[in-house]
């Protein structure tokens, strides 16, 4: 459904900034109330499939904007598909965040980073969409009853928690072409903000598809309700560790659920022929997405800072020798420092793994940020 | 003389894990963005109740199974 200024029939785009329908080439501006959607009995509505030939990526376009890259991989494979009508979203956040705001968001961030190669803060912003995600939204009732026991200082102790919780807006990422973990971390969303759906919010916009069943959402409903509320649980369970979960009776309801589009800009730039994607949550400028740090840069200042903490280390062991009248390494031996010296070793070694814990921890955003997200989804629907 | 030479490993041991850990940090400040991952785990959306019980003394494994065929009884 293509949305046509009344004073000179060109195709209008939603701008996110003052939530209205604009021209581009007259500067006519519209409400949307002024805008009335077509017949929509049957739930659907109609819009135009482009797919990435690729990834095997799908989007929707109504309107005008055509593709000419696909915003998962980056590359110019994108192809026409065929006018579609797939399932009409209850409600919608609107985007809020227009597309230069939304890469000066992702630049202001890269600008700062000390460690990112200079090509990657200079990137090209080109391949810049605004994607309506499909998300199912539930109201859920948990109840659960946990048995625990298990072990403090070696005496058997015997838990129970009883947990009741009334999930509101608990939302759920409905479209298969999308990294979960990614989607999740670009919560939350404010859903107080939820607007009735109307076709005219998606000009200029792409959409993605609804593409799980209900059955598979509900599926997913019930695990993550379960995790949230066992992630707290074993928060209040005294030396969790040493404690098993005897019995369980997890109950849910659900009491309501609405399929809802929320706003999210991609930004796919490439360094060293791989394409990386930025997202910018639409409607609360959250960026999320790594970058790969410029080995000589981070180095370096690894080298400079060792060489400096190396120094005022030996400067405080001279003097803490000298205070315990160290003076040979016989004097070591002797009076038994050894053991605490290989503490020291120890402390100083873990403080090393917490670092390693986090390096790790951004190569795996990294990967994500790499391959968000499609590639990775249409090898593994190949593979099956 | 040997003496020497383990205060410079112990001094380059200190040097380096801590350089290795602020720089770790530094990155993750620099290059990564957008993980909550913890805070999305404690999101608040929705009422909490929870209720706790600890059992200890002599009986506590009985009373601990009798309210657990309790719970069982009650689905
Ligand atoms: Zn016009
Ligand atoms: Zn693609």
């Amino acid at each position: 459904m293509i949305y046509q200024c009344k004073n000179c029939a060109t195709a209008l785009r939603f701008n996110p900034q003052k939530g209205l329908l604009e021209c581009d080439a007259c500067g006519s501006a519209y409400q949307l109330t002024e805008y009335e959607e077509p017949d929509t009995a049957d739930g659907k509505i109609r819009l135009e499939l482009y797919s990435c030939t690729a990834c095997g990526a799908k989007l929707a376009v109504n309107g005008t904007e055509c593709s000419s890259f696909c915003s998962y991989c980056g590359q110019p494979t994108v192809i026409y598909d065929r006018v579609s009508d797939v399932k009409r979203p209850d409600c919608i956040i609107p985007f809020r965040v227009s597309k230069e705001e939304a890469v000066d968001l992702i630049r202001k961030q890269l600008s700062k980073g000390p460690f990112i190669a200079d090509d990657i803060k200079n990137f090209e912003a080109e391949q810049v969409r605004g994607i309506y995600i499909p998300f199912q939204l539930y109201d859920v009732n948990y109840t659960d009853s946990q048995f625990w026991c298990g072990k403090i200082d070696s005496f058997d102790t015997y838990h129970m928690r009883k947990a009741k919780v009334l999930f509101h807006d608990l939302t759920l990422d409905a479209s298969k072409q999308l990294n979960d973990d990614l989607t999740r971390h670009l919560e939350p969303y404010d859903t107080s903000k939820l607007v009735p759906f109307h076709s005219a919010y998606l000009s200029g916009f792409y959409a993605n598809c609804f593409d799980y069943t209900a059955k598979e959402l509900e599926n997913e409903v019930k695990y993550r309700c379960r995790n949230l509320v066992n992630n707290k649980i074993l928060k209040t369970l005294p030396n969790p560790e040493e404690q098993h979960l005897r019995e369980t009776y997890p109950y849910h309801t659900i009491l309501d659920s609405k399929y809802a589009m929320l706003p999210v800009w991609f930004m796919t730039f490439r360094h060293k022929e791989v394409p990386y994607t930025f997202v910018v949550n639409g409607q609360t400028k959250k960026v999320v997405g790594a970058v790969p740090y410029s080995k000589k840069k981070a180095y370096s200042y690894l080298g400079i800072l060792t060489a400096i903490l190396s120094s005022l280390a030996f400067l405080l062991l001279h003097i803490l020798f000298s205070l315990l009248r160290i003076e040979t390494v016989f004097d070591i031996i002797v009076r038994e420092w050894v053991n605490w010296f290989v503490v020291l070793v120890a402390c100083f070694i873990g403080i090393w793994e917490a670092g390693n814990m986090k390096i790790k921890k951004i190569n795996k955003h990294i990967n994500r940020t790499k391959e968000s997200t499609l590639q990775h989804f249409a090898k593994n629907r190949q593979e099956e | 003389m040997l003496i020497l030479i383990i205060k410079i490993a112990l001094a380059i041991v200190i040097g380096y894990c801590c350089s290795y850990f602020i720089m770790a940090k530094r990155l993750y400040a620099s290059n990564d963005y957008g993980d909550t991952s913890g805070k999305v785990q404690d999101f608040d959306c929705g009422t909490w109740e929870l209720e706790e019980k600890n059992y200890y003394g002599p009986y506590a494994s009985e009373d601990w199974k009798h309210d657990m065929t309790k719970a069982k009884n009650s689905l």
